[in-house]
């Protein structure tokens, strides 16, 4: 029984340290590589019931042949989870790319914007996903 | 009709000898089981160990475990912290991989871009190639025929959170006309420069040398209307 409890505490340690480490940024994602990205951003901006959505990336110039960013809004419910709302897609072919969406007619909540940036190299790609602070409409 | 002194009697009779049969002899020495041996020699070794009071019941074991990730939990936000400290107009939080920076002051910043900065010097062989302004951000990217990148970018301070490639490389402190600038080398040969100019965060980043990006930042100026 002694045994099982310190397993299953060390279990808990284990699986709670990672978000130790992400409380302060709360964007680390296992496998974040940032081989071919060199900076990247998710913002969200509100006024009224409006919300706008800013997804930035920026890859190598002469390395980086297409970007694709999706960004999706989410509103906070009544258990704290994340809920999806709306997503838009983009599809570019330069070094850098900006995603600018509106969001309009949103209800009184705590909103934040996920960023999904895949950069591509070639024939080799990296995903890396942002998000922006929260904010209360 | 038996008694019950003759009825104590013939059991007594009938099943001692049985009982006596089934008693091991004191003389014959028990053998332990394999797996009972090498429990009580493990317990032995662990008695003998100098850390042995502080690990000897399950409780301690746990409370030893607890304090063990609760010191490695702290280390990381100390390292974290340390490099707050470091540079006081930003927030830096270091991973493995990559770097998130934040600007510290958003006190004095504007919510949108309302006045434009830009590189004064240095351009001369450089045409630009991109340029993008949106409600938080002013970008212009130059690009020269030998392949070479200049890319600056001005920033809303409330709006600057990004991350950054910082891969096996040291962010420094340098001086930008009296502002603390981060500089760094990516794992790209590229150099970064990030400063808070007063208004708005400028980031600068190319794959020119950088004394030629100091000296380039260094030109940057709010452009007159």
């Amino acid at each position: 029984m002694k045994r099982v409890l310190t397993v299953f505490v060390v279990t808990i340690l284990f699986s709670l340290l990672p978000f130790n480490i992400i409380a302060s940024a709360a964007e680390d994602e296992p496998g974040t590589r940032f081989q071919y990205i060199s900076s990247c951003s998710s913002t969200l901006t509100t006024s009224g019931t409006t919300a706008t959505g800013i997804s930035k990336v920026t890859g190598y110039n002469g390395e980086t042949t297409k970007i694709v960013i999706t960004q999706t809004l989410q509103r906070k419910n009544s258990y704290g989870n994340w809920v999806y709302v709306q997503s838009y897609s983009g599809t570019y072919y330069y070094f850098k790319a900006t995603l600018s969406k509106t969001y309009s007619n949103l209800s009184s909540g705590t909103y934040r914007l996920k960023s999904v940036f895949t950069v591509y190299a070639g024939s080799n790609s990296e995903t890396v996903t942002k998000y922006s602070s929260e904010k209360t409409i | 009709m038996m008694n019950e002194d003759n009825y104590r009697k013939a059991i007594d009779a009938a099943l001692t000898p049985e009982y006596n049969n089934m008693l091991i002899s004191p003389e014959e020495p028990h053998t332990f089981s394999p797996k009972f041996e090498k429990r009580m020699n493990k317990l032995i070794r662990r008695r003998k160990k100098p850390y042995y009071k502080i690990i000897n019941t399950a409780g301690k074991r746990v409370a030893v475990i607890v304090g063990f990730f609760v010191i490695i939990s702290f280390s990381t936000i100390m390292s974290v912290d340390a490099l707050r400290e470091a540079f006081k107009n930003f927030f830096v939080s270091i991973f493995e991989k990559f770097s998130i920076v934040r600007s510290s002051d958003e006190s004095s910043s504007p919510d949108s871009i309302e006045a434009i900065y830009t590189i004064t010097s240095g351009l001369g062989k450089y045409t630009i190639s991109y340029q993008e302004q949106d409600e938080i951000s002013n970008n212009t990217v130059y690009e020269d025929e030998d392949g070479h990148t200049i890319d600056f970018c001005q920033y809303v301070k409330s709006a600057y959170d990004t991350m950054i490639n910082t891969e096996n490389t040291v962010i420094e402190s340098i001086d930008i006309n009296g502002k603390e600038a981060m500089i760094y080398r990516d794992n790209h040969n590229y150099h970064i420069i990030i400063w808070d100019i007063g208004d708005y965060i400028i980031t600068i980043n190319s794959n020119i040398g950088k004394d030629e990006l100091i000296s380039i930042a260094k030109s940057v100026q709010k452009a007159e209307k």
